[in-house]
C-alpha cells in the first residue's frame, strides 16, 4: 500500500469515527423517554374523532382503530362516514393524513367490484372550505391485511385551521355488497 | 469499462461491443420493469414482509424511528437497511399512490443494477461475452423482474453481494484501492439487508493463499476493512442494544426460522409447526409476556434448538443428509416468482431448471478443456498441438502470447463465486427452504450459465472455422 493510500485511509477512518460518535449521540438522543412517548402516541384517537355510520353500516371506533361493517344493500349514491374537524396548527404547506386500511377485498389490483372506498380531507378555515382532496382506497388483500394510504392536501395562502376526514363508500351497478373496512393508526401530519 | 487483463480471451467480444449490448440490454431490462409495474397503480403489494417494509420505510421518514409489524413500537426484527433506502426513495418520490408507484419502479432499477454487476463479474472472471449474456439473463430474467417490483430485502441485498463480491475478488487478483473501498462500502450496504453478507468477501480469501500473498500484506487491509465495518454499524447496534437488550447489527428474529426449518427434512421429530407455536403462544399468553416479541422469538429458538438435538440423537444421518444436501439442493432448485406477471409459473420454474443445467455445465468446462487439452498435448507429443482452443478456458495468458503447445491455464477466482454460492446455499438452507431465499443465488448461477453459453459459442465457432480450413 502506497503512503498515499494509507492517508486517505486514515482520513476515511476519521471520517468514520466521526460519523459513527454523531450516529451514537443521535441514536442515544431518540432513545430519551420523552421522544419514545411522543413517538407512540403521535395517532389521532379514532373514539374521540366522533366518526357518524349511517344506516346500514355499524361502526365501533376504540383507540387506534376503527371497523364498519355492513351489509349487502341497494344505493345510488355514496354513504358518508365523517368525522368531527380536527383542529390545526399548519407549518407547512401540506396536510397530510396517514392511515392504514384493510378489509373485504373489492379489487385484484386491477377491476374493482362490490363497492368502492375513497379517503376525503376538507380543510378549513374558520369554517370555511380551503381546499379538498380525496383518493381511493382499493382493498387488495384477499387476507384482509391492511397497507398504508396518504392523503396529501396542498393548500396555498391563508393556512387553514381545521381537517374533517370522511370515509366515502360508493355502490357499484345499483348497490352495495357486503364487506367490512378496518382503519387504524390515523396519523395527521400538519 | 472494466475488463479481464489478466487474460486475453480469444475470440472474445470488443470492449466497444460489449458496451453496446449492455446498454441495449439494460434499456430492455428498464422497460421491462416499468411494464411490470404499471398495472399496479398503487404499486405490487404481496401483504407479506414487503408491506411491513412499506410501513416501516414510511414511519421511518417521518419520525426516524425504526418498526415493523405496528407503526407505534420499534423493532429488532429487520435491519436499518429496508428503511433507509425506502425512506429515502419516499422522501423523493413521496409514498401517496402516484409516488409509490415511482418508488416502485426506482426499486425494481436497483435489481437491474446487478445485471452490471454480472457483466463485471463475467468479464473478471472469465470473458466480455459471458459478462454479457450473463447480463441479459439476469435483466430478462421474470422472476428477478418480479421479486424486483416489490419492496423485498432480496433485491438490494443480490446487487450489492454482488459488487461485494466482485470488488474483493478484484482486490484479491491485485491490490486496488477504489476496489477496496467499493467493496468495503458494498459490503456494509449488503449487511444492512442480510448478515449472510458477510460471506461474499471471506470468499476472496482462497485467492490471496493460492497467490500466496504474505499474511502481512493482507492482514492489515482486512483489518482496516472490518474496523470501517465495525464503525458503520456502531450507532445501529446501539440502537439494538437500547431496543433490543442486543449489541448487534443483525436482525434478531432467527428464532422463528430456526424453528420452521426443524421440520423440514429426513428424519425430523414429529410434531407441526403450527401446532409448537399455538402452545408456545399459549403459554405466553399464561405467563403474560405476550407483547414481549422478543422473549418469544427466542423461546422458539430454543424449541429449534431443542428439536435439532433431538433430531441428531434419533436420526443423526437423516439431520446431516437434510442440511449437507436435501435442504440445499431443494433450496437451489426453487425459482422466486412472487408476483406473476403474465408468463406462467412452470416457464419460470423450467426455465431456472435449464439455467441451473447449464451453471452445472459452466462448472464443469473448465476441468473437461483442461484435461482434453492434456490428452491433446500428449498425443501430439514435441509436435505440438493444432487442435483449436476452446472457449475462454482454451485462452492463453496475454504474457505468454499465442504458445500453441501451451496448456490452457486456470481462470484465478473462476471458482469462487460457486465457493460463494455453495456457502451461502448450505448456510440458508439451515433455515427452511423457501423460493424467497434462493432469489440472491440467482445472479451466480447465471454467471455460470452465462459461462457455459460464452464456452459453447465460442467452441462452435472455432470447430466450424476448423471445418472450413481443413
Amino acid at each position: 500500500m502506497a503512503t498515499r493510500e494509507r492517508r486517505i485511509l486514515a482520513w476515511g477512518i476519521l471520517l468514520l469515527c466521526a460519523a459513527a460518535a454523531l450516529g451514537v449521540w443521535h441514536v442515544l438522543a431518540k432513545q430519551a423517554p420523552a421522544q419514545v412517548a411522543a413517538f407512540a402516541t403521535r395517532f389521532e384517537n379514532f373514539a374521540a374523532l366522533g366518526f357518524a355510520a349511517p344506516e346500514g353500516v355499524s361502526l365501533s371506533a376504540e383507540e387506534n382503530a376503527m371497523t364498519l361493517t355492513w351489509k349487502a344493500m341497494p344505493a345510488t349514491d355514496a354513504l358518508t362516514i365523517s368525522a368531527q374537524p380536527i383542529p390545526l396548527t399548519p407549518h407547512g404547506a401540506d396536510f397530510q393524513a396517514d392511515v392504514y386500511f384493510g378489509g373485504t377485498q373489492n379489487t385484484d389490483g386491477q377491476t374493482t367490484t362490490g363497492y368502492q372506498i375513497a379517503l376525503e380531507a376538507m380543510l378549513t378555515r374558520q369554517g370555511k372550505a380551503v381546499a379538498t382532496a380525496r383518493i381511493p382506497v382499493p382493498l387488495s388483500s384477499d387476507k384482509e391485511r391492511a397497507r398504508l394510504y396518504s392523503l396529501r392536501v396542498p393548500y396555498a395562502g391563508a393556512a387553514p385551521d381545521a381537517a374533517t376526514l370522511r370515509i366515502l363508500l360508493m355502490p357499484m351497478d345499483g348497490g352495495i355488497a357486503p364487506g367490512t373496512l378496518t382503519a387504524a393508526w390515523l396519523e395527521v401530519l400538519p | 469499462m472494466m475488463q479481464n487483463n489478466d487474460l486475453r480471451v480469444r475470440g472474445d467480444i470488443r470492449p466497444r461491443t460489449a458496451a453496446w449490448a449492455l446498454m441495449c440490454i439494460l434499456l430492455t431490462g428498464a422497460l421491462l420493469r416499468v411494464l411490470a409495474n404499471l398495472p399496479y397503480p398503487m404499486g405490487m403489494n404481496t401483504f407479506s414482509d414487503d408491506n411491513a417494509y412499506l410501513n416501516s420505510a414510511a414511519v421511518f421518514l417521518k419520525t426516524g424511528y425504526v418498526t415493523y409489524a405496528t407503526p407505534d413500537a420499534q423493532s429488532g426484527v429487520l435491519g436499518v437497511g429496508m428503511p433507509l433506502l425506502l425512506g429515502a426513495l419516499f422522501a423523493v418520490f413521496g409514498y401517496a399512490p402516484g409516488g409509490l408507484m415511482l418508488a416502485h419502479i426506482a426499486f425494481s432499477m436497483i435489481g437491474l443494477c446487478a445485471a452490471y454487476g454480472v457483466y463485471l463479474l463475467g468479464a473478471l472472471l472469465h470473458s466480455r461475452r459471458a459478462g454479457v449474456i450473463g447480463a441479459a439473463i439476469l435483466a430478462l430474467d421474470a422472476g428477478g423482474i418480479s421479486a424486483g417490483c416489490l419492496f423485498l430485502t432480496e433485491t438490494p441485498y443480490l446487487c450489492l453481494n454482488l459488487f461485494t463480491l466482485y470488488f474483493s475478488l478484484r482486490c484479491a487478483r491485485g491490490w486496488h484501492l477504489p476496489s477496496f473501498v467499493g467493496a468495503v462500502l458494498c459490503l456494509c450496504g449488503a449487511m444492512a439487508f442480510k448478515g449472510l453478507a458477510l460471506l461474499a468477501p471471506l470468499c476472496a480469501l482462497p485467492l490471496l493463499v493460492r497467490r500466496r500473498v504474505p499474511l502481512r500484506r493482507w492482514l492489515p487491509r482486512v483489518g482496516v476493512a472490518g474496523l470501517m465495518v465495525v464503525l458503520v454499524f456502531l450507532p445501529w447496534s446501539v440502537r439494538n442494544l437500547q431496543v433490543v437488550g442486543t449489541f448487534t447489527p443483525f436482525p434478531v428474529s432467527q428464532g422463528d426460522q430456526k424453528l420452521l426449518g426443524s421440520y423440514v427434512g429426513l428424519g425430523a421429530p414429529a410434531g407441526t409447526y403450527a401446532e409448537d407455536v399455538a402452545a408456545l403462544n399459549q403459554q405466553a399468553w399464561d405467563e403474560g409476556y405476550q407483547s414481549d416479541v422478543y422473549r418469544r422469538i427466542a423461546l422458539r429458538g430454543d424449541l429449534a434448538d431443542a428439536r435439532m438435538a433431538q433430531w441428531l440423537r434419533d436420526d443423526p444421518l437423516g439431520l446431516i443428509a437434510t442440511h449437507s444436501f436435501v435442504k440445499p439442493f431443494t433450496l437451489l432448485c426453487m425459482a422466486f416468482y412472487p408476483q406473476k406477471l403474465g408468463i406462467p409459473a412452470r416457464a419460470v420454474d423450467a426455465l431456472w431448471y435449464a439455467l441451473l443445467a447449464l451453471m452445472a455445465a459452466g462448472l464443469l468446462f473448465p476441468p473437461a478443456a483442461r484435461l482434453w487439452r492434456r490428452r491433446q498435448a500428449a498425443r501430439a507429443g514435441s509436435e505440438g498441438s493444432t487442435a483449436p482452443l476452446d472457449g475462454a478456458h482454451g485462452a492463453l495468458p496475454a504474457a505468454q502470447g499465442a504458445v500453441p503447445n501451451a496448456l490452457p491455464p486456470s481462470l484465478p477466482g473462476y471458482y469462487l463465486p460457486a465457493l460463494y454460492l455453495l456457502a451461502a446455499v448450505l448456510l440458508t438452507a439451515m433455515y427452511v427452504p423457501l423460493p424467497r431465499y434462493n432469489a440472491p443465488h440467482a445472479p451466480f448461477v447465471f454467471f455460470y450459465a452465462a459461462c457455459a453459453l460464452a464456452d459453447g459459442w465460442m467452441w462452435l465457432r472455432r470447430r466450424a472455422q476448423a471445418k472450413s480450413r481443413s
